[in-house]
């Protein structure tokens, strides 16, 4: 049984000119717990769409999606999603502490005590074992709003692993950071992930980097898989080769 | 005391009053970014209940807290409307008024209602006599131990999410929020410092009526509008003064109106006037945070 397997996956829109768009036709792979899988494709080739299936956003008309065989819900996982759009992931008018202490808000969304002294220890050992104390020191009482675009995608990647997601998904979310910052947090992320063994899902355009970042690589054209690959086994380059392609 | 002094006095008690109701607007429109229209219908609708309560059981108190409840459940049937029934969000709000508006006159069989001398100010300040000093002495401490409870109230985890409710309901969902939930909360308080402010003011005038509401919301835009145009602060404190000093001048516009000979049926043509004047000042400063208008959810 594999950690988490999508089934020959379809999923079709219609637009409101009546036009069928398939967007996933029969995909289907299997990764096991700790695997990041790289999707690859051009614009329109589905790899969102295959995201918000998993995350369970959008239903489907065939196929399924399974964790450790059982149909993958909110419930059963915690999904957790960083968008390429900085917007998304933090609130903007709130500080840094602020948009991390609303992670802690779902299990404590009555509570009367004031998150600032009741979420500060927590707050401070978590970025500082991740390394981001320093870093964001002297903009704590910023609003997020103010910081740069790759400063606010790092809050919200924060947020993201504070979560202690069973899957991450990434969807293109160093795209907008310049080459330096984007280096960093992908270097970051990627001891994260290998450190807590977190099953990723990493969208990306750029097919080098999913190659040197992802133990799988799953590349759709027209919401077809035409390659699903494994590239290294635990993190090592692997020479054996392809996989069977799905 | 002149009659200048008794009209300025008259006019801080009436802003002090309607005040609520501004901070009632600002926490949907800028908080939740919800163009909640409301209490055009919920002030009435709030008045009428509170007022009934009042003849009924002789209760200030009782009174007061029915006027709230009524404020804070046409709060909940607006998100209703918006989350569930999926209107957009300024025809929800619409639509609740015009329900209030009905609803009121069902229940009161008639527009308007005389009421019993029954103050719920007059029994906290019995040692004052004079019902303008109880008025402006009552509502004034009242609006000035809410300044630190709504700000206390938005740093707490309810807070936090109210204000990701507005400013980033993707990020609600993410965090398995519900809206529905969210825009009941912030819309029910919302709208219940409406029906506190409608039972207030009836006990005050000694009369309850499903008119009053009208022009409650266009006057707390131009009023929260006006604040923000006059004092561009990100403190919420600041803010929440700001409300009431934006209604303030408000008031003391519409007086100056009255006593230059515009009749009272036309004050609500001078607040609308205002609050284009404000959108076009805040749309020609370019620079500035985004106005509220702006900001506001469809």
């Amino acid at each position: 049984m594999h950690y988490l397997e999508v089934v020959d996956l379809y999923k079709s829109f219609v637009t409101p000119g009546g036009r069928v768009i398939n967007a996933l036709q029969g995909v289907s792979f299997s990764i096991e717990r700790g695997d990041i899988l790289c999707v690859v494709g051009h614009n329109g080739s589905g790899k969102t769409t295959l995201l918000n299936c998993i995350r369970n956003t959008f239903s489907w008309e065939s196929g399924d999606v399974l964790l450790e065989g059982k149909r993958c819900s909110s419930k059963r996982a915690n999904v957790v999603s960083v968008f390429q759009d900085v917007g998304l992931g933090v609130v903007g008018s709130m500080t840094l502490r602020e948009n991390l202490s609303l992670v802690f808000s779902h299990d404590h969304r009555f509570m009367v005590s004031f998150p600032k002294s009741y979420f500060e220890l927590g707050i401070n050992a978590f970025l500082e074992r991740t390394g981001f104390l320093s870093q964001f020191k002297s903009f704590n009482e910023t609003p997020v709003s103010e910081l740069s675009g790759g400063q606010r995608q790092q809050v919200a990647i924060l947020m993201a692993v504070m979560r202690k997601p069973d899957i991450l998904l990434l969807d293109e979310f160093v795209s907008n950071l310049d080459a330096r910052v984007k280096e960093e947090m992908l270097t970051w992320v990627k001891g994260w992930i290998r450190d807590q063994k977190v099953t990723t899902l990493m969208i990306t355009h750029d097919l080098y980097l999913a190659e040197a970042w992802g133990d799988w690589i799953l590349e759709l054209s027209d919401g077809k898989s035409i390659r699903f690959e494994k590239l290294r086994e635990n993190g090592q380059k692997q020479n054996e080769g392809a996989c069977t392609p799905c | 005391m002149s009659p200048i002094i008794s009209q300025l006095l008259y006019t801080i008690e009436t802003a002090l009053l309607f005040s609520f109701v501004t901070v009632g607007a600002y926490l949907s429109f800028r908080i939740l970014r919800f163009p909640d229209l409301t209490s055009e219908g919920g002030f009435g609708l709030s008045s009428i209940v509170g007022g009934m309560v009042l003849l009924k059981t002789g209760s200030g108190w009782l009174s007061l807290l029915s006027g709230v409840g009524v404020g804070f459940f046409t709060g909940l049937i607006t998100a209703f409307l918006a989350n569930k029934v999926r209107l957009p969000t300024i025809l929800a709000s619409i639509l609740t008024m015009t329900m209030s508006l009905s609803a009121g006159l069902l229940i009161a069989g008639k527009p308007s209602l005389t009421l019993t001398d029954e103050w719920v100010l007059r029994s906290l300040l019995p040692f004052i006599n004079s019902s303008l000093a109880i008025g402006i002495i009552g509502l004034g401490v009242g609006f000035i131990v809410m300044v630190p409870i709504i700000v206390m109230f938005f740093k707490t985890g309810i807070g936090y999410i109210l204000r990701m409710r507005g400013e980033n309901p993707s990020l609600c969902i993410e965090l398995k929020h519900s809206l529905l939930l969210w825009d009941i909360i912030g819309l029910g308080l919302a709208n219940g410092l409406v029906g506190l402010s409608a039972v207030l003011l009836s006990q005050r005038s000694g009369y309850a009526s499903i008119n009053m509401g009208r022009g409650v919301a266009i006057s707390a835009i131009a009023a929260i509008m006006l604040s923000e145009a006059l004092f561009a602060t990100r403190k919420l404190h600041l803010s929440i003064i700001g409300c009431f000093v934006g209604t303030l001048i408000l008031q003391l516009v519409r007086l100056i109106a009255l006593n230059c000979g515009i009749p009272d049926g036309g004050l609500d043509l001078v607040t609308s006037l205002m609050v284009i004047f404000f959108c076009w000042i805040a749309a020609s400063q370019k620079n500035s945070r985004p106005s509220l208008l702006e900001q506001i959810r469809m």
